[in-house]
Order: structure tokens, then C-alpha cells, then sequence
């Protein structure tokens, strides 16, 4: 590893956060993975069917309007539909089960049920309604990791980010990308990422479209017992971008995996590594890259409340070339939870180059991301 | 919020201009710009998904949403007969048109009126005419008289003049998150905080007074304002006086209005679908009475009146109801027989089993005796009070004429005599009307009396009126008619058949509206024809 000045007098800096993630992670007991007992699926059947077939029906598809009568939400679930369950941890049905609709957004038709159900019988009951979703296969949504502003999760989504980041020291540079997700099926995904960039170019501010990204990303493994999802992503950049501003100047095929691991404690990491290969290498070179992000969820109101993710981001980037070295970054960073639907999401960090500093700043970066499947941005708050 | 509040003005301004094309000039339009019903009740789709759901343990289906949402009470507001009648009479006193719609609204629109009348504004009923599907099906001003209404009503003067008609006191919020709503159990802590989010703020609060009869009463007590020319107010008609004749009879001190018209569920039975615990003493919220002809209209004209409850529901309804009609209204027996050689005598007398007069309330109702003398051979040598097809009365001289009426008879010994149990209404000139607005009083009130109706010591507002006043054989619990057949061409023994029959709506009381030129009185009167044959049940029948 190089060491230049710059990089060498953060080196304390990376320690410090390192060590307050890494402790804050012990420390701080957030969502878990396994509840302290096994959830009981028969006192859940009873639970359910003792008040929540009321309005859910028995099957959870929903009780017939007209013994409910009241002008059905457009959130009104139905539990059958594994594409609309699976994708929500067990913290948010809770959150919605103790607190009622309006904790998260949704209606006030749900009541609240945290001074009536004991923590158990929600916890039961939770567990059988998990079961109205007969399909095998889907990843659950507790393994949708928080999302880091650079590392790619391996979860697939449905979401709409505008991410954006700029120069903080040199000269003014701004990158912003525009990201649409959509899942299909039971685990693959669709991206669509459209760069914009604007550049201070001999003292003269360009912008002009990168080089945008189709890529479709396929779960291959996920396992919500140990915590694990793996995924592996094909990705085309067509030559959209201007060369002046970065970009390749040649369609550019880039596959990667990622593998995301969540513990117990709520602690987590995720990992990319892929590579970029241009057609033509000679406009732009082949390079790799291997990214992870490491971080905690501490969660409001005994887990069930607004989430605060810090983590922090280590970034290797390596043109495969003779004599190349290898770019690192570290980016701290902070993503909270904005609207109490946990749909809207902001995030932000600053990504300082930790070798090879030399003509890379260090950027501010930032996003907000929409999980368009949870509602429209309006709603859920 | 900029939307509701533009949706309140353009609210606003659509009642005012309805009002202007009732063509009723001088009418100043209430608006409910400034009244929020929804903040002071929940309509009830707030409610009956939770209290449905619920059967005993033979399997009866007593949920009180279903039940209730089939009821006279739940569709008040719906009722094509009260629409009908609410625009005769601002046809009739166009100078008082929002005066009438605002005393109408009260016990048929309560949530509307009482959140219109704690702002001191009067509210308007026909701009909201006709109800359809594709406005919001729960509007405070469609849902009858609702859950949160009754439910939120204080037990401040109930049974007293200061809360007839309708004028009660609803309960005042806590605060802005918690109003208490009324009921006659004592609910947990758990349970009251579920009712209390799925509602917005409505807590479940422990309450004798729900089941106190002066509930009822509050809006089952009506004196409608009597209006002359110009809209001058010339009286005060007793119309609807159920509460006050129970107050004069021994159910009194016996039963509530509840007891009857909600029955008790006699075992232990969840109120709520939604965790509820068993409670003692549940009465079901079926408010069954002697309407038995709105829910069959309802029924049969369900997208035209944008009718909620299910097609089953309002037949099990109208059943209900004919079932209570025919078994707990009245016990007819005949008696004092004499087979003489020109005629036959015998006497006919109606027990009235209930609580206060029989037929009660809206002065449409009536019963009557139908009754048929045979001779050996079968043959009818006499019969009076044959219901017609078109709902009539055969030799009923009101539904021949609508300025004349039948008197009270203390002996029937012609046909064309019927003896009818009814109220006649009198103008301020003393002639036969059907004009609510216009009557003053009664020239005829011979409905049968409950038992311990002492007809002396009756106040003016439940009097008896006209020749049964003076009837030794009319008095509290019962009527006693004689008839005398003649029947010098017959051959006895004479078989005697007699007959206590009802109906909701008389036949004048619907065809005094066909003169009206507007959609609501037409609508009534094509309903009634529809349902004439059927509008009509026997309550009571002898032998001899």
C-alpha cells in the first residue's frame, strides 16, 4: 500500500471511525436476524384468527369488502402475494402491528395492538402470516441491507436514487445518477443508471450524459437463517458519455458479485468485486474493482422506529495494466430513514482517496432513495 | 389542506346554488363550510368492520354492523319516503324550506345537523339529493343515524323536554386525540387504545345511560312546528310520541325501549371480532320496529338509493321485522257471540302487547280489523276491512276521499264501516290533512293503548282524540269493538273470522304526494304502488 502524505495523515481518521463502527456495532443491539425464541406458528394461527382474519381474512388475501365496509387503502395487503411481503423485514410488519397504520405511513383503519397482544403473540403471529406466502425462494427483505453510496447491494429492489458527488477540495466537479431498480421474478432485478456530469474544464464549466449503465442483476443465494444473500450482476455502458468528462469513449461490459452478510447484532457488510472491460482497451483500459461496506443499524423505538445505518466504505479500484497501482478510498458515511414508511432514504459521506491521491479529491457524496414499491414519495409519511 | 378547504367552498357554493333550483325563493342555503361532522363522529365504516363477525353459539349471525346497516335507523337519511315528504313540505312552505330541511335533518341526518347546529348553521338536505354511489359512500349526511352518534350522546336531560327532538348533547372531546364514546361495558386498557387509533380518537368509555330508554326517546319525542301563511309559526303538533305514551303505560317501570326493539342476546358473546373478550348481556342492534315496508323498497331499489347493506341482510330485515309484527304487537280474540234471528253479534278485541300506542310514531301507520262473518255453507254473508291491491281499504272513507276519514267506531254494523287505528291530522282550519307542516292536531286518534295508559290522566301530547275518547270499551291494554251482522237471509252457525292488520304507510299518506311535480314524491309514490300488495301484515287473527 502507498502511503503519500495526504493519505498517511488520514490514516488516523479511518482508524477512529473504524473503531467507533466496529464497537458501536457491539455496543448497540439493533434489528436481529433470530428472535431471542423461536416464534410459536400455532399461537400465531390463533392470534391471527382470534382478530386480524377480521379485516385480513382468513387466508390473508383480505376479508370481503362488505363485511369490512370501509373504503380499502391502496396499501391494504394482501399476504398471499409473496412480491409484496417478502421485500419487508419482520420489524416493519411489527412496527405496523404495535404502534398501528400510522407508524408507518399507512392507514388509520389499523389499530394498535402493542397494549393489547403481548410481544410474543406478535412475534407469533407475524411468523404466520409469513406462511400465507407459500413460494420458496424469495430473498427476505431483511437481508435488504442498508444501501452504501458506492458498494452495490446484492438485495434486488425497486427503487428510484438520485445520487450526486462533488469535488470538495480542487476543482469543482459534480456527478450526479440517476438510478432506476426494478425487480422481476423472484430474484433478479433490471438498472438503469443515467450519469450526468458537470466539470470544471479549463476554468470553464461542462456537463454532458456519462456513460449509462443497463444492468441486470440475479440472486444467486440468499438464506435468511445465516444471514447471507449472493448475487451476481451483468452490466453494458454504452459510450453515452463525453470523453472529455470521463467518459470511456467505448461500450464497456461490467459484471460483478455481491455478497452481503448480516449478523445477529444488526451488524453487517457488504462486498463487490467486479471488473470493467472496454471493447476497445485502448481508449479506456480494463480495470477491476473491490469494494466493501461495513455497517451497523440502530433502530428508534426498540428496533421498530427510524433507522440510522452508519457504516463506512473501503474502495479498490486497479487498472489492469502493467505498473498500475491500486486506488483506495475510504468513504464514512451516515444513511437514515426519512419518511416513517422507511421508503425514503438519504444518505451521506465524504469519500477521501486514501492512496494514489494525487489528482483525486475528496468528494462530498450523497442520495435519496425512493422504494417506489412502498408507496409514492409522498406517501408514508 | 388548500384542496379540502377549496373542496368546502365549491361544497359550499353547490348547496347554495342546489337551494337556488329548488325554486323555493326566499330560501337561504345552509352551508357546512364551517361545520366538520367528521371531526365530531365517525362515520361508520369506522366501526362495523370490527364489531362484525359475530354468532352465538347456534350459529345466529348477530353482528351489530351487519345488522344495524339494514336497520330503519341506518338508512334514515336514505329513506325515499322521508325524501318524498321533505320536499312536499318545502313544495307546501317554500318560505320555510331550510327551517323544515333543518328540523328533518335532525333525527334523519343527525351527524350532519348536530356538527351543522353546534356551529349554528341549519342544514340543508335536498342539495344532497339524490344519494348516489359515485359520491363517497360515507358522508356524514348519508349515514343515518350512525354508530358514533348514539353512542356519543350525553346523559345530560335525556327523558326531559331539553333533549327531544333530537336535541341532545354529544359528548365533547377530551382532547384533540381522545373523544369518549358510550357504551355499557367496561373495556381494558388494550382494548380501548385499538378502538381508539382505528378510530382517531374515539375511546371506549363505560356508560349506563346507552340503555336508557331516554336515548330513544330524544329523537323518538318529535313536535313538529306548525307554519301558516308566510311561514308563521301557528302551533306545535305532537307528531311522533312513542316515548312519552311508554312513560304513561306500566312498561314504564318494566322494560326499555331496548328490550323490545334491540334484544338481548341471553348468553355470553363477544362484541368485537377483533380480540374481544365474552360479555353478558349484548343486545343486538337490529332496532326492529314496524317498518317492515323500508327495507323491501331499499332491497328492491339498491343502486337508485345507493343503498349499503347486502340484499340478504335487508330480507332478513323485512323478516325480522314481519315476525315481531305478527308476535309482539297485539292478540286479537273474539267474544260475547250471539247468533239471533235477524243478526249476528259478537265483540272483537285487540290486545296491544306493546309499549306504548299501536301503531306508534309517524302518524302514516295504521292497523285496522278485518273482519268476516260466514255462514253454514261458507258463504261471506259480511265482511269489513278488506285490504285492496293498491293498499286501500274497502270502505275506509279516507282512502275514497282524502277530506274525510273514518270515525272511531265503538259498533260496526255495516260493511263500508272499518274500524282503523290511526291518527288523523287537522289543519289550522280543522280539515283532514297529511301536511306535517300544516297540522296543528288531531281530529282522530284511536291507536290501541298499551297497558296502564290511563286515557284521563294523559297529557294533551298523547290524548286520545275523537269518539274513543269516550269509549268505555278503548282503554289502557286493549280495544273492544262490537259488531252487529245483519243476517236474516243467512243460514248460521255463523263462522267468525277477525283480523288485526297494519301497514307502515296508509294509502293516502303515500298518494297525497303524487300532486308534487318533483323526483322525490313521484319516486315515493311509484315505490308504493310497486310494493302495495305487500305493504300490509297481520299482527293478529281469531276465530270463532
Amino acid at each position: 500500500m502507498q502511503r503519500d502524505g495526504v493519505g498517511y495523515r488520514r490514516l488516523p481518521l479511518f482508524w477512529f471511525v473504524l473503531t467507533v463502527v466496529t464497537f458501536s456495532s457491539l455496543a448497540v443491539i439493533g434489528q436481529r436476524l433470530d428472535l431471542k425464541r423461536k416464534p410459536d406458528v400455532s399461537n400465531g394461527k390463533r392470534v391471527y384468527n382470534s382478530g386480524c382474519n377480521t379485516c385480513h381474512g382468513e387466508t390473508g388475501k383480505g376479508a370481503p369488502q362488505t363485511s369490512t365496509v370501509f373504503n380499502r387503502p391502496n396499501t391494504f395487503p394482501d399476504f398471499t402475494v409473496c412480491s409484496q411481503t417478502t421485500p419487508e423485514a419482520d420489524m416493519q410488519w411489527k412496527g405496523v402491528v404495535v404502534h398501528g397504520g400510522p407508524y408507518k405511513g399507512f392507514s388509520t383503519i389499523m389499530p394498535t395492538f402493542g397494549q393489547l397482544l403481548s410481544e410474543n403473540d406478535i412475534d407469533d403471529v407475524i411468523a404466520y402470516m409469513r406462511t400465507f406466502c407459500d413460494a420458496r425462494g424469495w430473498p427476505r427483505g431483511e437481508l435488504n441491507l442498508p444501501r452504501a453510496l458506492v458498494t452495490e447491494k446484492a438485495f434486488p429492489e425497486n427503487e428510484l436514487v438520485i445520487s450526486t458527488s462533488a469535488n470538495a477540495t480542487g476543482a469543482p466537479s459534480w456527478e450526479t445518477h440517476a438510478i432506476h431498480e426494478q425487480a422481476f421474478g423472484k430474484r433478479d432485478q433490471l438498472e438503469v443508471d443515467v450519469p450526468w456530469v458537470l466539470q470544471d474544464v479549463n476554468h470553464s464549466l461542462e456537463s454532458h450524459t456519462g456513460d449509462m449503465t443497463i444492468g441486470l442483476k440475479h440472486v444467486m443465494f440468499s438464506s435468511l437463517k445465516t444471514g447471507s444473500i449472493l448475487s451476481l450482476q451483468g452490466g453494458v455502458l454504452p459510450p453515452t458519455g463525453s470523453t472529455k468528462l470521463g467518459g470511456a469513449g467505448t461500450t464497456v461490459f461490467e459484471p460483478f458479485a455481491a455478497f452481503d452478510q448480516l449478523w445477529r447484532t444488526n451488524t453487517w457488510v457488504q462486498f463487490q468485486m467486479g471488473a470493467d472491460l472496454p471493447v476497445d482497451t485502448k481508449k479506456s483500459p480494463q480495470s477491476m474493482f473491490w469494494y466493501t461496506a461495513l455497517g451497523q443499524t440502530i433502530a428508534q423505538d426498540k428496533r421498530l422506529g427510524r433507522q440510522w445505518s452508519p457504516m463506512v466504505e473501503f474502495l479498490a479500484n486497479r487498472d489492469l495494466v502493467d505498473g498500475a497501482k491500486t486506488d483506495w478510498d475510504v468513504l464514512p458515511e451516515m444513511q437514515v430513514t426519512l419518511s416513517p414508511r422507511q421508503h425514503i432514504r438519504a444518505d451521506i459521506g465524504v469519500r477521501t482517496p486514501f492512496t494514489n491521491t494525487a489528482g483525486r479529491n475528496p468528494q462530498v457524496q450523497f442520495y435519496i432513495l425512493w422504494d417506489w414499491a412502498d408507496g409514492k414519495f409522498w406517501e408514508g409519511w | 389542506m388548500r384542496a379540502a378547504r377549496l373542496g368546502l367552498l365549491l361544497g359550499a357554493m353547490a348547496s347554495l346554488g342546489g337551494a337556488a333550483l329548488l325554486g323555493s325563493g326566499g330560501v337561504q342555503a345552509a352551508s357546512d363550510a364551517h361545520s366538520k361532522p367528521e371531526e365530531e363522529f365517525r362515520t361508520s365504516d369506522r366501526c362495523v368492520a370490527c364489531h362484525n363477525g359475530l354468532k352465538t353459539s347456534q350459529g345466529e349471525d348477530i353482528s351489530i354492523g351487519f345488522q344495524w346497516r339494514a336497520s330503519v335507523m341506518a338508512n334514515a337519511g336514505r329513506d325515499p319516503y322521508w325524501q318524498g315528504s321533505v320536499r312536499r313540505e318545502t313544495i307546501d312552505h317554500p318560505e320555510s324550506s331550510l327551517e323544515i330541511q333543518n328540523e328533518c335533518s335532525t333525527c334523519h341526518m343527525p351527524m350532519q345537523h348536530l356538527a351543522d347546529r353546534d356551529v349554528g348553521v341549519k342544514t340543508d338536505v335536498l342539495s344532497r339529493l339524490p344519494f348516489s354511489a359515485e359520491k363517497d359512500h360515507f358522508k356524514a349526511y348519508k349515514d343515518g343515524v350512525s354508530c358514533s352518534v348514539c353512542h356519543q350522546v350525553e346523559a345530560k336531560g335525556l327523558g326531559t323536554q331539553e333533549t327531544f327532538n333530537g336535541n341532545v348533547a354529544v359528548a365533547a372531546p377530551a382532547d384533540k386525540a381522545h373523544r369518549q364514546e358510550y357504551g355499557p361495558f367496561d373495556v381494558d386498557a388494550g382494548h380501548q387504545r385499538v378502538m381508539q387509533s382505528s378510530t382517531k380518537g374515539f375511546v371506549p368509555t363505560e356508560a349506563a345511560h346507552i340503555r336508557d330508554s331516554g336515548l330513544c326517546g330524544s329523537c323518538h319525542t318529535l313536535y313538529t312546528i306548525a307554519r301558516g301563511p308566510g311561514g308563521k309559526e301557528i302551533g306545535k303538533l305532537p307528531e311522533q310520541m312513542p316515548f312519552l305514551e311508554w312513560q304513561h303505560s306500566d312498561y314504564y317501570n318494566r322494560e326499555s325501549c331496548q328490550s323490545c326493539h334491540m334484544p338481548e342476546v341471553t348468553e355470553p358473546t363477544r362484541i368485537t371480532a377483533v380480540f374481544g373478550p365474552e360479555r353478558t348481556g349484548m343486545h343486538r342492534h337490529v332496532f326492529v320496529g314496524g317498518n317492515v315496508l323500508l327495507p323491501q323498497v331499499l332491497n328492491e331499489h339498491r343502486d337508485e338509493l345507493d343503498v349499503q347493506a347486502l340484499p340478504e341482510e335487508l330480507k332478513d330485515a323485512t323478516d325480522r321485522t314481519t315476525e315481531f309484527l305478527k308476535t309482539r304487537s297485539a292478540r286479537v280474540s273474539i267474544a260475547d257471540v250471539q247468533e239471533n234471528a235477524g243478526d249476528v253479534q259478537f265483540a272483537v278485541r285487540v290486545e296491544n302487547l306493546t309499549g306504548h300506542k299501536l301503531p306508534t310514531a309517524y302518524p302514516s301507520r295504521r292497523a285496522w280489523l278485518h273482519v268476516v262473518v260466514r255462514d253454514a255453507a261458507g258463504k261471506v254473508v259480511f265482511e269489513s276491512g278488506t285490504l285492496r291491491p293498491d293498499g286501500s281499504i274497502a270502505g275506509n272513507d279516507n282512502d275514497a276521499d282524502p277530506k274525510r276519514f273514518e270515525p272511531h267506531y265503538t259498533e260496526i254494523t255495516k260493511q263500508d264501516q272499518v274500524q282503523i287505528f290511526e291518527p288523523i291530522l287537522k289543519d289550522l282550519n280543522g280539515n283532514v290533512t297529511t301536511g306535517l307542516i300544516a297540522a296543528v292536531g288531531y281530529l282522530k286518534d284511536n291507536r290501541i293503548l298499551p297497558s296502564g295508559f290511563d286515557k284521563k290522566s294523559a297529557a294533551a301530547d298523547v290524548a286520545v282524540v275523537g269518539g274513543a275518547a269516550e269509549d268505555a270499551n278503548f282503554a289502557g291494554g286493549a280495544s273492544l269493538t262490537r259488531y252487529v251482522v245483519p243476517a236474516a237471509n243467512a243460514q248460521g252457525p255463523f263462522r267468525i273470522e277477525a283480523e288485526l292488520w297494519y301497514q307502515p304507510v296508509g294509502f293516502r299518506w303515500a298518494h297525497n304526494l303524487e300532486p308534487y311535480q318533483a323526483a322525490e314524491p313521484q319516486r315515493w309514490v311509484k315505490y308504493y304502488e310497486e310494493n302495495a300488495a305487500q305493504n300490509a301484515v297481520v299482527l293478529g287473527r281469531a276465530e270463532r
